[in-house]
């Protein structure tokens, strides 16, 4: 029901996307080899899987940005002490470690702004540089090269490979992990009602309140998930590059938040769909990784997500306040 | 749901409440008030801010106790009544706000309900079913699949009165449903009123303004003010004249001050043919301590200009000012004289500060250490004490004072100007938008800084007031002050009449 009330937003991504794709297949045909495509879908797993949680906050007009210090957190923590009992085993240990991780920092957050009444903004900023700090003070900054044999061979498994003028082209696994999440958050969010909780305190609070909804706990638990998958994405970051690295993914947070943004969730809350984050993820990445193709200068790419980010918000503000001139001005008491 | 099975009188009535009171600490925000909803009625509640109306709504809602009396739903008595119970008997109330959500559609609003384990399914298009009945029921023409921000305000309405009938409410408070509807959409809010009550729902209208659409809407009329029900009936009983009398009728008289200060000695502000202009001429009065001098006057005579030229707020032209025999330029920079306006939101408070912050706000200089540094802890104690004294009520004197109320505010509006302690107080309509308990408080108030000594000029245009409060009433007319009498020679027809006889003259 949701979804198609905002299939508008949603369609009219979906065509910026394909126009984009098509501008760039047209300055340089090697943009739809199979080895190009798979590689932006590659690298949109984990910008994509900390979407889906920072999107699940933003309906409850909360935001997260402290995802990709938890990823880090997360990636490096994980790896450490994997290492340091020189463990073999089953990539999942590392998976589990990793959300585990993620659940407990986002734990932190939500605690703090559903329990406090702090603003998430200023909440998941502190946290964000706190949460890295702390690792890079107490744990280390040496980059590790060395993950569990598990662990690194899993970022690499194919689910699909292609060979091409002699390059192999393959599709990540870990593709399929994160569409296979966005399907069952989608339907976590429609079809649950927990999922209508989440729309309803974004929506309006005090209703959602007086009705019986126990707002805190709904708000942690948006966050909670958003740290969980932070840690995941954390996880699938170290097993694709092959290394954990502390230093890494900064400045991530605001590709992540243009993504679900020009995905159509609302920074005042109540909307948000994952179809919509999952075309904004996509689009971000496709910009993003093509940009040296078409012989832009990387150093654009900034513009670009910075651009989005805007664009993204100021759309739903223009559409609101265009509403408010047509239907005038509500009449109070 | 039992519907039109019998004629309405052989049925039960929906609710009875029976001599129900209920007292705010020394307010007595209701006083033994007997109500009847007749099932399939629309009853409207009139009354002004501060009746008491809400009161009442919320403790049919089970949302506050009653200190005593009965409350009977489908003949039935419901001892202490919880949000849950009232609930469980069909009570559902509809706030001015509507309690919706904007973002979803109109099914996914009426089918909302809290309260379910998270994980459980929330019905998605099963809900447009019962969605399409709630609002045929209605008989309103809106589509289950539209989003509601969509929607008019009287739209929204229908949608919320959808969602009360469509989790088995059967007697429907609503808060003000007339406030925002123009008259087209009350006449349709009325007719699906209608439709709803002939199948046995019934509804209580809590309304303050508007009264001309009241006797159209209701079967029943009961009027409230000051906690008591004064008046109920068919609503052809009632006209707008006979409701707003009632409404506002004769204010009961509060009792006067005795033992008071004698006007004698020096006074603590004397002031000699202060003018301003055109706004007022050569106005000459005096302020002893321990006596409270009123200052009637018609609005426009100049009597606000006249508090505020005292206060040292606006410049005057030559006159002067003596305070305890000095003369002064102005009060401006004495601390000892405060006025406190009427307008306390946008000239008395900071309204996100603290209470705290408020209440020292006007006396610093008390809250500085030995490094001439202002002291947290002797803030704090300063904030705490006048908390006390005036009985402020609020969890803690940190939250800001946006979050009181409107009685609570005027509170720390008082104690902000009181804790310089200063000699002169003056009051511009000191209970202006304050509901009848605290103003009765606020009254107390005033003659209690009176009866410590401080000098108080109270500007009115309530004639109650000046009466229940002042010693003296100076009258203002056309920027002079034409005549003073000692208050127990005055009564409220006789304060009405010098005001306007003398501009008749």
């Amino acid at each position: 029901m949701i979804q198609r009330l905002f299939a508008h937003r949603e369609a009219v991504l979906g065509v910026v996307l394909v126009v984009v794709m098509l501008l760039f297949g047209a300055l340089n045909p090697s943009f739809f080899s199979a080895a190009h495509l798979f590689g932006v879908a590659r690298s949109a797993v984990v910008l994509g899987i900390m979407a889906l949680g920072v999107m699940t906050v933003l309906i409850t007009n909360g935001i997260d940005i402290s995802v990709p210090a938890i990823g880090v957190v997360s990636m490096y923590l994980t790896t450490v002490t994997l290492n340091a009992i020189e463990f073999q085993g089953t990539v999942l240990l590392a998976i589990l470690l990793g959300c585990l991780i993620g659940a407990v920092l986002g734990l932190v957050n939500g605690v703090l702004v559903a329990w406090l009444r702090l603003p998430a903004l200023i909440v998941t900023i502190g946290t964000l540089t706190l949460y890295r700090g702390g690792l890079l003070a107490f744990v280390g900054t040496e980059r590790i090269r060395e993950l569990p044999a598990q662990m690194a061979s899993f970022g690499q498994l194919s689910l699909l490979s292609l060979s091409s003028g002699g390059r192999v082209a393959s599709l990540s696994v870990t593709v399929l992990i994160w569409i296979l999440l966005a399907i069952a958050l989608s339907l976590l969010l429609k079809r649950t009602w927990w999922g209508r909780y989440l729309y309803a305190i974004g929506d309006n609070q005090e209703a959602a309140e007086r009705l019986g909804v126990n707002a805190d706990r709904t708000r942690i638990s948006a966050f909670v998930l958003s740290g969980l998958l932070a840690g995941l994405a954390g996880i699938f970051y170290a097993s694709m590059n092959r290394a954990a690295d502390p230093s890494t993914l900064i400045g991530f947070e605001m590709s992540v938040l243009a993504a679900v943004v020009v995905g159509g969730a609302n920074v005042t809350g109540g909307r948000g769909t994952v179809l919509g984050t999952v075309l904004g993820v996509f689009l971000i990445t496709a910009v993003g990784n093509s940009l040296v193709l078409v012989g832009i200068p990387s150093a654009w790419q900034q513009v670009f997500v910075g651009g989005f980010l805007l664009i993204g918000v100021v759309m739903p503000a223009f559409r609101e306040r265009r509403q408010r001139i047509k239907r005038g001005k509500v009449v109070g008491d | 749901m039992t519907s039109d099975r019998d004629p309405a009188d052989t049925e039960p009535p929906a609710i009875e409440c029976r001599e129900i009171s209920k007292a705010f600490g020394s307010v007595q925000a209701l006083d033994s008030v007997n109500l009847v909803l007749r099932r399939g009625a629309v009853h409207a509640l009139v009354g002004e801010n501060g009746s008491g109306k809400s009161t009442l709504m919320k403790i049919i809602a089970g949302a506050h106790a009653p200190d005593s009396g009965q409350i009977i739903v489908n003949g039935t008595e419901i001892a202490d009544i919880t949000p849950r119970d009232a609930l469980n008997s069909g009570v559902r109330v509809i706030y001015q706000d509507l309690a919706l959500f904007p973002n979803m559609t109109v099914a996914e609003n009426i089918a909302f309900e809290g309260g379910n384990p998270p994980l459980s399914k929330a019905p998605g298009k099963r809900a447009i079913l019962p969605a399409s009945a709630a609002l045929a029921r209605l008989g309103a023409n809106i589509a289950p699949s539209t989003r509601l921000g969509d929607l008019s305000t009287a739209e929204r309405q229908l949608v919320a009165i959808a969602r009360a009938i469509s989790s088995d409410g059967e007697i429907i408070l609503m808060d003000e449903p007339t406030a925002a509807l123009t008259q087209d959409e009350i006449d349709s809010l009325l007719a699906s009123v209608r439709t709803l009550a002939a199948s046995g729902v019934s509804f209580i209208f809590f309304i303050s303004h508007k009264l001309r659409e009241v006797v159209d809407i209701a079967d029943d009329v009961s009027v409230i003010r000051d906690g008591r029900l004064i008046a109920t009936g068919p609503a052809s009983e009632f006209d707008t004249d006979r409701i707003s009398f009632l409404m506002t009728g004769n204010q009961v008289v509060n009792v006067r001050r005795t033992e008071v200060a004698a006007a004698d000695g020096e006074p603590a502000l004397r002031a000699v043919g202060l003018s301003l202009g055109t706004t007022f001429q050569q106005v000459d009065l005096e302020l002893y301590p321990g006596r409270i001098y009123g200052l009637s006057g018609l609005v426009g005579c100049g009597k606000n200009s006249i508090g505020l030229a005292i206060a040292g707020l606006i410049p005057t032209e030559p006159g002067r000012l003596v305070l305890h025999g000095k003369p002064i330029r102005s009060a401006r920079r004495h601390r000892e004289i405060q006025y406190v306006p009427d307008d306390r939101l946008t000239e008395g408070l900071f309204l996100d500060w603290s209470i705290a912050e408020n209440v020292v706000a006007s006396s610093l200089a008390e809250t500085q250490n030995r490094a001439h540094l202002l002291s947290s802890v002797r803030q704090k104690s300063l904030a705490e004490d006048w908390q006390r004294r005036l009985s402020i009520k609020t969890p803690t004197i940190a939250s800001p004072v946006s979050s009181l109320s409107g009685g609570n505010q005027q509170r720390v509006l008082l104690a902000k100007a009181l804790a310089p302690r200063p000699s002169v107080m003056i009051f511009n309509n000191p209970t202006v938008g304050v509901d009848v308990g605290s103003r009765a408080a606020i009254h107390d108030l005033i003659r209690a800084i009176a009866n410590d000594g401080t000098a108080v000029l109270l500007i009115s245009d309530e004639p109650a007031e000046l009466l229940a409060t002042s010693d003296d009433v100076g009258f203002v007319v056309a920027g002079r002050l034409r005549e003073t009498h000692p208050a127990d020679e005055l009564t409220e027809e006789r304060i009405i009449d010098i005001n306007q006889s003398e501009v008749v003259a």
